[in-house]
């Protein structure tokens, strides 16, 4: 009895808390922007930023704390071009997001070779605090992720930025007309995704201490399918994230248990299950999902 | 999704500007870390077009990225943004492996057909299966196509892996055993004893070729580009968007497909599983229908530059002109930044409305709005 509450209540407890935290905070992040009217699929792209740069902040300046402030400010920084192209000049957001996309990938693992070499990062390095109980100890991000989301509800449906926020994604025109400055919302929202980006990107790296290429995984990916399957809602949307993180937990855990079918012992079949899993849920249960209405169209003043 | 499909001639001059623009992000990059830009850009062209053993690498390696631009065009074509070429390409080159090491049956030239066939099936029906997904679930094709890349390529890992049912029988490494030598992509060019250019490269052109025929001459070319521009008006003029969508997006596939087997089937002898997680094609095929401007012939054009790209990179590695490994993330870079030059046009354009002069005030609101 004590085994299977250590392996399966707090073993998956806390693998789905691992994986889960990076998707809620990414799927912030997409809620912020996707809310504003501009679709962001670079989330990808900034975790990748996130995760190394958060690694090297910490290396160089042996503080977790400055290493989180790094990968907020390269999501930032990719961001900031997500907006100027998208925002500024009404370049397509998908292609603007897949070209955010293949330049970090390209650039972060440049930079990863000739800043770290091919050894990769030092082994030593300065990682967020963990709190909690003796077994159940999580860095300092997940309660973080938690209030992110309260926060996040708060600022969306509960104050007058959030309510702008929503009428700018709503109907641009409409808010441009009673004064509200359609580019400068967007540009704040886009800007946020990045730095919530960053932040999820961190936690991945964080949670093993070094950065390697491809790390991410799709989880950027992952996250906007939570965004999709929550309904551009705080809540729900967590919710989502903690489905697919307990989906990547689960696969983590099976590859152990006697009496299962050699093909699911398969790693890379188990591997597959988040991805399967995300699938299913946008295919088969995601019901009628609208997206703010002005999402995915540039804003044009006149 | 209706980007960049007329044509004006300020259009034709973005995607020259656009590469311009990245290989100065890419020379600021080099000489960001510390080495020599010019001899850097000196190596890449001269690995690229230097010789005719560079000529013959940048024509094997533009094959199946001008299949992968193709499959991304014709998707774009229906109003669809197909990411899934990956996924694809993985599927098709699974089948086109299996086919050429097992089918031994199979006489002459018709081994590496069938091959081939079989690949364009495969990915068609990974591709079709993404279309289906969204007409009749909703779906968003971007996230579902995403999906569909890293469980094709979990599952590829799977089928190759130790003890999986690809994997060569008695042996330790995760790969399948040889193509027979009918099952490869014959030879049709050899400068050097080191480099041969295969077939692959004439299938790009002849699928290019079907591509245009397709889009412009036929009544389905018809039907996909009508609800690539106005689906309603297309549906409300008797046509199924659920039957373009579907079709579109196995043609899309299929290109992948064939993409993924020209590759493996002209590059390698066996299939490997460590091969599968590092595919870039389906990215660059991104690039490639952008930069072609969603027509088959730009494609064309666009999938033998980053051919070209590609082979330079090798070049940059063999001069040492960065660290190793450096050069194709470089690539990557460039790639990205003509993607969205290409994406964000109205950049270029205002540029180009500026130094023409005079029409500053004609030019004053967004060039592009076709863009939306």
């Amino acid at each position: 009895m004590k085994e299977f509450v250590d392996v399966w209540i707090l073993g998956l407890g806390l693998a789905t808390l691992t994986y889960g935290t990076p998707l809620i905070l990414a799927a912030l992040g997409g809620l912020f922007s996707e809310r504003s009217g501009i679709v962001n699929i670079a989330l990808e792209g900034m975790m990748t930023a996130g995760a190394f740069f958060a690694i090297y902040v910490s290396v160089q300046t042996n503080s977790w704390f400055f290493g989180l402030i790094g990968a907020m400010l390269a999501g930032m920084v990719l961001a900031a071009v997500h907006a100027v192209a998208t925002v500024t000049f009404h370049a397509d957001q998908i292609v603007s997001g897949t070209a955010i996309i293949l330049i970090a990938a390209g650039l972060v693992n440049f930079l990863n070779l000739t800043l770290f070499g091919s050894e990769g990062s030092p082994p030593d390095i300065s990682s967020p605090w963990k709190v909690g109980p003796a077994d159940f100890r999580v860095s300092v991000l997940v309660p973080l992720a938690f209030l992110a989301v309260a926060g996040t509800w708060f600022v969306i449906f509960r104050t007058p930025f959030g309510l702008r926020l929503r009428s700018v994604g709503e109907h641009p025109r409409a808010a441009d007309t009673v004064g509200i400055d359609v580019a400068r919302m967007r540009y704040t929202a886009v800007l946020v995704s990045g730095a919530l980006a960053g932040l999820a990107g961190a936690f991945i790296s964080f949670n093993v201490d070094s950065y390697t290429e491809n790390m991410v995984a799709g989880n950027g990916f992952i996250a906007l399918a939570a965004l999709i399957f929550g309904k551009w809602k705080p809540v729900p949307v967590m919710m989502a994230c903690l489905l697919f993180g307990f989906a990547q937990g689960l696969a983590s855990r099976l590859g152990g248990v006697g009496w299962l079918p050699d093909a699911f012992q398969s790693p890379e079949l188990l591997n597959a299950l988040p991805y399967v899993i995300t699938l299913i849920a946008l295919a088969g249960f995601v019901g009628k999902a609208v997206p703010p209405a002005a999402v995915g169209k540039p804003y044009i003043k006149h | 999704m209706n980007l960049l499909r007329r044509f004006d001639p300020e259009a034709a001059l973005v995607p020259v500007l656009a590469v311009v623009a990245a290989m100065l992000v890419g020379m600021v990059l080099i000489y960001a870390i510390g080495y020599d830009g010019i001899y850097a850009y000196g190596s890449l062209i001269n690995g690229a077009v230097g010789s005719q053993s560079a000529i013959a690498a940048t024509m094997l390696r533009a094959a199946p990225i001008i299949l992968t631009g193709l499959s991304v065009m014709i998707a774009f074509r229906a109003g669809l943004f197909n990411i899934g070429g990956t996924g694809q390409a993985i599927m098709g080159l699974l089948v086109a492996g299996t086919i050429a090491t097992h089918f031994t049956f199979l006489p002459g030239a018709s081994h590496w057909i069938v091959a081939l066939v079989g690949a364009a099936c495969a990915g068609g029906l990974w591709g079709a299966l993404a279309g289906f997904l969204k007409v009749a679930r909703g779906a968003n094709e971007v996230v579902v196509t995403i999906m569909l890349n890293y469980v094709a390529i979990r599952f590829g890992e799977y089928l190759l892996g130790l003890g999986g049912p690809l994997q060569e029988k008695g042996s330790d490494n995760p790969s399948s055993a040889l193509f027979a030598d009918s099952g490869r992509l014959p030879k049709i060019w050899s400068p050097d004893p080191f480099t041969e250019v295969n077939i692959g490269i004439i299938v790009a052109l002849v699928v290019a070729t079907f591509a245009w025929f397709l889009v412009a001459r036929t009544s389905i070319g018809f039907q996909i580009r009508a609800v690539g521009l106005q689906p309603d008006a297309a549906e409300y003029g008797g046509m199924s968007v659920t039957k373009v969508t579907v079709i579109g997006m196995f043609m899309a596939g299929a290109f992948s497909g064939l993409g993924g087997a020209v590759q493996t089937l002209g590059e390698l002898d066996r299939l490997q599983k460590s091969e599968l997680s590092v595919i870039q094609i389906g990215f660059a095929g991104i690039a490639v229908a952008l930069l072609g401007r969603n027509t088959a012939l730009g494609c064309v054009f666009a999938g033998l530059l980053m051919g070209a790209l590609d082979s330079g990179a090798v070049g940059i590695q063999n001069d040492n002109a960065l660290p190793s490994g450096v050069a194709t993330k470089l690539i990557g870079v460039i790639q990205g930044v003509i993607v969205l030059f290409v994406g964000a046009d109205v950049i270029f354009r205002r540029l180009s409305a500026r130094v023409a002069g005079g029409f500053g005030k004609q030019r004053a609101g967004p060039a592009s709005g076709g863009v939306a």
